[in-house]
């Protein structure tokens, strides 16, 4: 497509404009998140982010992935955020502000964070395109294998530790 | 902003030459001793004005300055035993002739359950010049009685009676801004200007949309000891599980309850005033409308009171036929008990309300064959009963009792044995048997800590000592307990109306004395005389010698109390009405603490209450 | 060519799938009053058509037409999304669910477990969003609760899932449901469904678990302050919510559009699907009129002492059993 200043715009393909759309969502709403004038509503705004993040997964053909961000970040993690949030009611209707007194020590080093990925980004040699997924299933099943092959040790010790909370979880819940 | 109340003097009401010379005339001193009233007068002397007995009360009149003590000595002394406070009402004498007497006396009631005895104690109140008037005040005996809390607020409310050294007296019926205290005989009856108007070219109509306008929510002012750093939230008056027009302030720490603060007065309807501005006989249709659900027993309590006043004898006949439709009367409020119980609990017993509600129509189908009305039924008059019962009736009544047991054991089937209904009431809404009589909760919720008691079999009226059944009581002082004990006393009742059918004898429905109970409409026909008798009855109705007496019968709910003082006119001049919703719902708040919501609705429902009664 | 495969007929598919779904709503507010009305001595709509069956119509209309009302006081923006967002994931649950032999409703992707859990993880936001937007007590309480309830009973449904894809061995709901069982799989299933039930009635806030919306405590929990239309989609999320899952469980325990003659004639796998779905759906009203609810600190205790053990315990032998005989 042709634009009056002489500048070619390739028209998008279907997944490049969607692409385009999930991109765009994430990054406003990690933006809101900062942004918000309202506690609750930044939690709302993380919660779109952690859809966004699901959606790029989706455009890397990691559908696990994807549902996985979903069930974990989605489901239960900004879930938990929204109920620690609701629990603090003094927090629930005031116009808290985001700024606090280090709001320019973190924005200076949040800066540096992004050159930083930005360095790594553009010296990291990324594949030109098209390379050949494996078929979803045994991608699974290779994940699953990898988790008890090389990841063991990182996988039991997550576990334990999830094995604990629960055990936690139903001690809390027994009779006082 | 005060209300403006300016009364309207309507001639006939202040017209006093209707009344015989003697009229009014202050209440006889009582006469004759007993042995408790030997006893009180042994130990607090000259403090004594006057004991004895007084229409078959124990009655004994004390100087204001020991009133305390003496409440004290009653409730510690070992062979008195007065274990809990019935009521507290007051009267204000200003139009009898006082000949010097305090204007304002305090009345309170004292009933020993370990040894069956009810006694009248009477207090003058001491006044001090202040305000507009004077400022009657007397010892406040929450410190004694902690269930005075709420008798006491009302009597301040609506009589302006201070007590000192009560821990919370705000008014409790009426609203904080009203002006006066309605019961007070200078307040006025009525004559409020009407804030509505049929014109439409009145002015008026351009302001009445104006309240409904946006406007920013403002919060309430908060009850005495609530703090907003817990979660305040108001349950009602239009919460569904608040059985009317009753608010509950409730303070909650998570889910859990820190204290309740209920808030009274939307449905106060000024019975007792309204009772002192009508003729004896024609209160009894007001009765109705307190304890909606069981109007049949408050037609009896009224009528046995003023029966007794009157010193009249009630047919046999009479007598059987109200104590049939009392007990079909409770079955039914039972019903609606366990129907809205059951909804409130467990949400799904929408299933369960329909089956109690079948049943129930049926009783309100047999109240409608023998007097017309469903509700408000005004069955029960003073003299006896309004008709004859149908001959249809009997035969109904024993198909209904030959179902009901069944369909109890239904219920019971559904919901008696279930689970998740046990584990939402046991352990629930616990109240200690010390607790419930300091608090002076009466009926099921006196029975469900343990107190072995029923009016009906410890104080009979209506030849209820002629009639086997059982109180069931439980030890377990929690809700399920009650449930329990409500469930068991429908099958009595049906044990009662079964006896009572199988014997219903022939004879006067009413009493043959016509200067109290109407002549039979066939007779005005025949007889001068009847027309006569008919006429003054409708005109002037009957005149009750002075005196004043309280009366208790076995409602649904607890203790019906009435309390009547007589000038000798044709009115009461005081009709006080002690509901049995009205002590029982003060345990809300200590029953509910440290539970959950979902308790809260339990423990109401576990109560019981009807808000006409509450509010009166 | 592209887009027309990609956003058309996918289009075309979810709203066919759309439409179905909410004439099932609607007809399953009668089929539950009726029921109801059944179990409660009581006639039930019989006045708005033949047997009522207008009901759901004049509803409709009703639901329409009423003001629609935002209270001053509430968060405006999110007030008003809450009814969608409780709706929306009750609908693309279905996109998995198989609806005959090799026809997925919309796409046969091979995360179909996950993407149950998942779409039943999001639920929740809807409820959690209304009460907090409304700015009421009630409202904020009710959401509180469901959050709670929904993400405990989230672990032991997530727990049988698991145990039943790992007897299956895919993660699709078509293989599962073409793919053979042996008898001994049939009776270790068929001993989880009640288990099953359970949360699922907790986790579509159905009675007894209606915790949130509790119109004895909580007037009506996280709805008290939605009115018409807004309140309208509530109940419609719930009511599709119930339809959704009983496929799900239709699918997952009793063969899904299988039945006699199903594989030959296609058009019969729905109306199997719908037969298995509405006497799945008789058993929420069944239990709704007989048992009662519990409270909510007993219904949290029972998620966590007896449901989740179990859980743990029950996909410990189906891995025991997936490794060894099959």
């Amino acid at each position: 497509m042709q634009l009056p200043l002489g500048i070619e715009v390739p028209i998008p393909t279907f997944e490049q404009f969607v692409f385009i759309q999930v991109a765009l969502l994430t990054a406003v709403a990690g933006l809101a998140v900062v942004i918000s004038r309202n506690l609750f509503h930044s939690a709302l705004a993380l919660t779109l982010t952690f859809f966004g993040v699901a959606g790029v997964y989706v455009f890397l053909e990691a559908e696990f992935l994807a549902v996985s961000q979903v069930l974990v970040y989605v489901g239960a993690i900004a879930m938990l955020i929204a109920f620690a949030i609701m629990l603090t009611r003094s927090m629930m209707y005031g116009r808290t502000s985001p700024l606090n007194n280090q709001w320019g020590k973190s924005s200076l080093f949040a800066f540096l964070f992004f050159i930083g990925l930005l360095a790594f980004a553009r010296a990291t040699p990324w594949p030109a395109a098209g390379e050949e997924v494996v078929a979803d299933e045994a991608l699974i099943g290779a994940l699953g294998r990898e988790f008890v092959t090389t990841y063991v040790i990182a996988f039991e010790v997550l576990g334990l530790l999830l094995l604990l909370a629960l055990v936690g979880a139903v001690m809390l819940a027994r009779d006082r | 902003m005060p209300l403006d109340v300016a009364p309207v003097i309507r001639s006939y009401e202040t017209q006093r030459t209707l009344n015989p010379p003697g009229i009014p005339a202050l209440a006889p001193m009582p006469t004759g001793e007993t042995d408790d009233t030997r006893r009180l007068c042994e130990r607090f002397g000259r403090d004594i004005v006057a004991a004895g007995l007084h229409y078959g009360n124990q009655v004994v009149f004390v100087e204001p300055a020991q009133l305390k003590a003496l409440a004290t000595f009653l409730r510690d002394d070992a062979e008195l035993n007065y274990e809990t406070l019935i009521d507290v009402t007051s009267v204000d004498r200003s139009q009898l002739p006082l000949n010097g007497g305090a204007r304002f006396q305090t009345v309170y009631q004292f009933r020993s359950y370990s040894r069956n005895r009810h006694l009248t104690v009477v207090a003058d109140c001491k006044t001090e010049p202040g305000g507009n008037g004077e400022l009657p005040h007397i010892d406040s005996l929450t410190g004694v009685y902690r269930g005075a809390e709420w008798p006491e607020r009302e009597v301040y409310d609506l009589m302006g009676i201070r007590f000192d050294g009560h821990p919370d007296l705000r008014r409790i019926l009426m609203p904080k801004s009203w002006p006066n205290h309605p019961l007070q005989k200078q307040a006025p009856l009525g004559g409020e200007e009407v804030p509505f108007t049929f014109t439409w070219d009145d002015p008026e109509f351009e302001t009445l949309g104006s309240q409904i306008l946006p406007a920013e929510s403002a919060a309430p002012d908060l009850p005495p000891g609530m703090s907003r750093q817990n979660m305040v939230i108001n349950m009602g008056p239009h919460h569904p599980s608040t059985h009317g027009v009753l608010r509950l302030v409730v303070e909650m720490d998570g889910e859990r309850i820190v204290s309740i603060d209920p808030d009274l007065g939307f449905l106060h309807s000024g019975f007792e005033k309204t009772g002192e501005n009508k003729r004896y006989k024609d209160f009894v249709y007001y009765t109705d409308r307190m304890d909606y659900l069981s109007a049949m027993s408050n037609n009896l309590g009224y009528c046995l009171t003023i029966e007794h006043m009157l010193g009249l004898e009630i047919p046999e006949r009479a007598q059987v036929i109200r104590v049939i439709m009392a007990e079909m009367q409770r079955i039914a409020s039972h019903l609606f008990w366990l129907a809205t119980h059951v909804l409130d609990v467990s949400g799904t017993g929408m299933s369960l309300l329909m089956y109690a509600t079948r049943e129930r129509e049926r009783i309100l189908d047999l109240f409608e064959m023998a007097c017309g009305a469903r509700l408000t039924v005004s069955y029960i008059r003073i003299g006896g009963v309004w008709q004859d019962l149908p001959d249809a009736f009997i035969t109904e009544l024993k198909d209904f009792l030959r179902v009901m047991p069944e369909k109890i054991n239904e219920y019971e089937a559904l919901i008696t044995e279930a689970p998740l209904w046990q584990e939402r009431l046991t352990g629930i809404g616990h109240i200690s048997a010390d607790d419930a009589l300091a608090m002076g909760l009466t009926g099921p919720m006196l029975r469900g800590s343990g107190i072995d008691w029923d009016l009906r079999r410890d104080r009979p009226y209506c030849g209820y000592e002629s009639y086997e059944f059982e109180v069931p009581t439980s030890d377990s002082g929690d809700c399920y307990g009650r449930f329990n004990i409500r469930m068991e006393e429908m099958r009595q009742s049906v044990r009662i109306l079964e006896q009572a059918v199988g014997n219903l004898p022939s004879g006067l429905y009413k009493s043959n004395n016509r200067k109290v109970a109407l002549p039979p409409r066939a007779e005005l026909d025949v007889s001068m005389e009847a027309l006569i008798h008919h006429f003054k009855l409708m005109t002037e109705g009957f005149h009750v010698s002075p005196g004043f007496f309280y009366n208790g019968i076995e409602n649904s709910k607890g203790e019906l109390g009435f309390y009547v003082y007589s000038d000798g006119s044709a009115k009461p001049y005081r009709l006080h009405v002690h509901g049995p919703s009205f002590n029982n719902l003060y345990a809300i708040d200590h029953i509910s603490r440290g539970e959950m919501l979902s308790d809260v609705v339990t423990n109401i429902g576990s109560i019981d209450i009807v808000l006409g009664e509450v509010d009166r | 060519m592209d887009w027309l495969q990609l956003l058309v007929f996918p289009a075309i598919r979810a709203l066919i799938l759309i439409f179905v779904l909410l004439t099932g709503f609607a007809y399953l507010t009668w089929y539950e009053r009726k029921l109801l009305a059944r179990f409660q001595v009581r006639y039930g709509p019989n006045r708005a058509g033949k047997f009522g069956l207008l009901q759901p119509a004049a509803d409709a209309v009703k639901a329409f037409f009423k003001e629609e009302i935002i209270p001053n006081h509430v968060d405006k923006p999110v007030y008003l999304l809450a009814p969608a967002l409780a709706l929306v994931p009750a609908l693309i649950i279905w996109a998995v669910i198989p609806i005959a032999k090799g026809t997925p409703a919309i796409a046969d992707v091979n995360i179909g477990f996950l993407w149950i859990l998942a779409v039943a993880g999001i639920e929740s936001y809807g409820i959690i969003l209304a009460g907090w937007s409304s700015n009421n007590n009630y409202s904020l309480l009710g959401a509180l609760r469901s959050s709670a309830q929904m993400v405990s009973y989230e672990l032991p449904l997530g727990l049988f899932l698991v145990s039943i894809l790992m007897l299956a061995g895919s993660f699709s709901l078509v293989d599962l449901v073409e793919g053979s069982r042996q008898w001994w799989e049939w009776i270790w299933l068929w001993l989880a469904f009640p288990f099953f039930f359970i949360c699922i009635l907790a986790e579509t806030n159905r009675s007894p678990f209606d915790l949130p919306e509790t119109e004895n405590e909580l007037v009506a929990g996280f709805q008290t302050e939605y009115g018409g239309m807004k309140f309208a989609l509530f109940f419609i999320a719930e009511y599709v919510n119930m339809i959704s899952t009983s496929a799900i469980m239709a699918t997952l325990f009793f063969g899904g559009w299988k039945g006699p003659f199903a594989e030959q004639y296609i058009w019969l796998g729905p109306v199997y699907l719908l037969i298995k779905v509405l006497i799945l759906l008789f058993l929420f009203i069944w239990v709704r009129a007989s048992i009662g609810r519990p409270r909510y600190d007993q219904l949290m205790k029972f998620c966590w002492q007896f449901m989740l053990p179990l859980g743990l315990v029950y996909v410990s032998i189906s891995a025991v059993l997936a490794v060894f005989l099959k």
